[in-house]
């Protein structure tokens, strides 16, 4: 079990009685929780909407929040997990969440390639077309730095099933670079 | 706030990528090359995506206007609205006053040496357990002009550890709770008890609580803290001694060491069909993961063993409403399910016409009692049986809560057991339930009542701040140790009355802080 952060476990508290706690801890989390949308969507205007939809939704649940032994962001990481894959339900169900911008340079292994040019993005083009349960444990273990078992209690899976699907995930991620040029 | 800063983001060490890519069938050149990728990710993603200029400021605006309507001016109307039912229960007629919550009460100061510390999640069992929700109002009661914005929050009163949040009450099988190596223990009495004020459920006020020493206290539902939604002044307590007789408390008890025991699998699946009864895979290796179909209940096991079980509440009309006490979403219509308000078999509450209500709605009013018989027939239809003895406290929002209390060597363990959270039609929401273990350790030598209530004076409490101690217990309440065990410690339990007659408990650690002997 994650040791919980105590002052954040206390503000927690305060911020079901009280906005300006609520604001301090959106202040804490809204750059993680801006670029996990963002990087799941890939649209700004639609990162921005998710956002609030998902800050909207923590307020209105924040007093039934119950610390389950995870940090309050893993909390706030499912509910923006539900509002994004909502948001894709909505759309149109199995559609890639981006077309991937073709990927050509074959001389550099992954390590140069992710290193190489706009970092993120490129990164995010191949991460994006993973499945959407893949590119939940890339980008929570990868972007946010959550332990296996973290993500498992916030997916709601065995410790076990993420590794698998970690695994999973990076074996497709190297495949897709191959395929685009790029080898291991 | 960069996420740079945060203590979770971390390049994980090539030896955690070793493990996880560990795999005899895989080539080592390949197992080389996806380590690398795994590393390459956590660089590459290492900077999170910035948000447009000026978004962060826009979308942080609209909430707080948002969080001031939901989280203070929604709840006043609220209680003004069901005030009506209350006066016809008992209680004061107005309600809008009575239910404004206890200022929270903090320590002003952290105890240096403090063995164990963050209590407040069991503080705030305890308050349960000790009848202790919110102020179901006395008449007289005067709103002081300014009460006190913000200081809680600022107040490094605690170990911060436990705010409210109970991790993990629970019960268990049989009546007994079992204990390693065997002790006996009257798991269904209530040892001593607690201490009994004017603060029992059922109408009858409600008592102001002061947190253990060195824990800070605040929990929606049973405490808040000093803001400005509270409405009512505190002021720092002054005590009046008026205790006759502590002989009879022991200079010394064991302490114990508790742990939380697996739960049979046929128990977990047993109940895990009742929640979903049509799926078979609900049941892993040591886990456990049941939702019903349309996704409103969930009964869960953590992997420290502690089952949990949410729904959402149903209004009776069928239609649905979010509590902000329990978990999310509605029992659904058709087949009833468990914790489904027509189960609660103890609604014999009287029929409350209320008049802020449009249609002339009909309020239950359930008593304890009824609230008991509702959780009991909860917990039989999915296979649980709880440690210790039940009570039932109402919340001013008219919800209730149900807390389990075994006994240890003759002394209630407070919020040692489980909880369970009820809608005002008894339908169960939210149950939390541990199976505990306890095992004797050392003896601890106790300090005097007289000296550990030396702790209380100058905590905030409501009103005047003059408080008369008429009695004063011995519980156990949980209390996590230094190396992250949880020991059950031995506490005094101050009950008395505010001088504005209201009723008062306050807990204090019975063993003397660290480096003061």
């Amino acid at each position: 079990m994650s040791v919980p952060d105590p002052v954040e476990r206390d503000l927690v508290e305060e911020a079901k009685v009280s906005p300006e706690a609520f604001g301090r801890l959106y202040d804490r989390h809204f750059p993680r929780i801006y670029s996990y949308i963002a990087r799941r969507v890939g649209n700004r205007e639609v990162a921005e909407d998710l956002t609030s939809e998902t800050f909207f939704k923590a307020l209105s649940h924040i007093k039934s929040y119950e610390y389950t032994g995870l940090p309050f962001a893993a909390w706030l990481y499912r509910i923006a997990g539900n509002v994004v894959a909502d948001h894709f339900r909505r759309q149109r169900p199995d559609q890639p969440l981006e077309t991937g911008m073709p990927l050509s340079d074959s001389a550099a292994g992954p390590e140069e390639w992710v290193l190489r040019l706009d970092q993120r993005e490129t990164v995010m083009q191949a991460v994006s077309q993973l499945t959407p349960e893949q590119q939940d444990v890339v980008l929570l273990r990868f972007e946010h730095g959550f332990r296996l078992k973290e993500i498992a209690g916030m997916c709601g899976k065995t410790e076990g099933a993420v590794k698998a699907l970690m695994f999973r995930a990076l074996h497709a991620l190297k495949e897709r670079l191959a395929e685009s040029g790029v080898r291991a | 706030m960069s996420g740079k800063a945060d203590s979770h983001r971390s390049i994980p060490h090539p030896g955690e990528w070793q493990e996880l890519l560990e795999r005899s069938d895989l080539p080592p050149g390949e197992r080389d090359a996806l380590q690398k990728l795994a590393l390459a990710l956590s660089q590459g993603l290492a900077e999170p995506e910035p948000a447009r200029r000026g978004f962060q400021a826009e979308l942080r605006s609209r909430l707080l206007d948002h969080a001031r309507q939901v989280l203070i001016e929604e709840p006043r109307a609220a209680t003004g609205a069901t005030g009506a039912a209350i006066g016809a229960a008992g209680a004061t007629p107005d309600r809008r006053e009575a239910d404004r919550r206890s200022p929270m009460h903090r320590r002003r100061s952290r105890r240096p040496g403090r063995s164990w510390a963050g209590l407040a999640g069991w503080a705030t069992v305890a308050a349960a357990a000790a009848g202790v929700i919110l102020w179901l109002g006395r008449p007289g009661v005067a709103p002081l002009p300014a009460s006190t914005p913000g200081q809680v929050a600022q107040d490094p009163g605690g170990s911060g550890a436990g705010s409210g949040q109970t991790p993990g009450t629970g019960a268990a099988t049989g009546t007994e709770l079992p204990v390693s190596p065997p002790v006996e223990l009257p798991g269904g009495g209530m040892g001593p008890g607690p201490a009994t004020t004017a603060g029992e459920p059922g109408g009858s006020p409600t008592p102001a609580v002061t947190a253990p020493a060195g824990a800070v206290m605040a929990h929606a539902g049973v405490q808040a803290p000093a803001n400005q939604a509270a409405g009512v002044g505190s002021a720092p307590l002054h005590l009046t001694w008026a205790v006759a007789e502590t002989a009879a408390l022991p200079g010394q008890v064991t302490l114990y060491a508790l742990d939380t025991q697996a739960w049979p699998p046929t128990t977990l699946e047993r109940a895990a069909r009742v929640v979903s009864p049509s799926r078979a895979e609900t049941l892993g290796r040591g886990g456990l993961d049941a939702r019903s179909e349309d996704g409103l209940r969930r009964l869960r096991l953590s992997p420290d063993h502690v089952l949990t079980y949410q729904a959402a509440t149903g209004t009776p009309g069928g239609g649905t409403a979010e509590t902000g006490t329990a978990g999310p979403g509605p029992s659904p219509g058709g087949e009833p399910a468990p914790g489904d308000a027509e189960t609660a078999t103890g609604a014999v509450g009287s029929s409350v016409p209320e008049p802020g209500q449009a249609g002339g709605g009909v309020v239950l009013t359930p008593t304890p009692e009824g609230a008991l018989a509702a959780a009991q027939d909860f917990l039989v239809r999915l296979g649980l049986d709880p440690q210790g003895s039940p009570e039932a406290y109402s919340q001013p929002d008219g919800t209730w809560t149900v807390v389990w209390t075994p006994s240890l060597n003759g002394y209630p363990l407070v919020g040692g057991s489980g909880r369970m959270h009820l809608t005002p039609e008894l339908q169960v929401t939210y149950l939390e339930l541990r199976r505990l273990v306890a095992a004797p350790g050392p003896l601890a030598a106790l300090r005097s009542p007289a000296e550990a209530a030396r702790e209380l004076e100058g905590q905030r409490v409501a009103g005047s701040g003059q408080v008369r101690i008429t009695g004063v217990s011995l519980v156990y309440m949980p209390a996590p140790g230094q190396s992250g065990e949880e020991w059950a410690a031995p506490y005094y339990r101050f009950t008395g009355e505010t001088s504005e007659g209201w009723p008062y408990v306050g807990y204090v650690s019975a063993v003397p802080p660290a480096g003061s002997q």
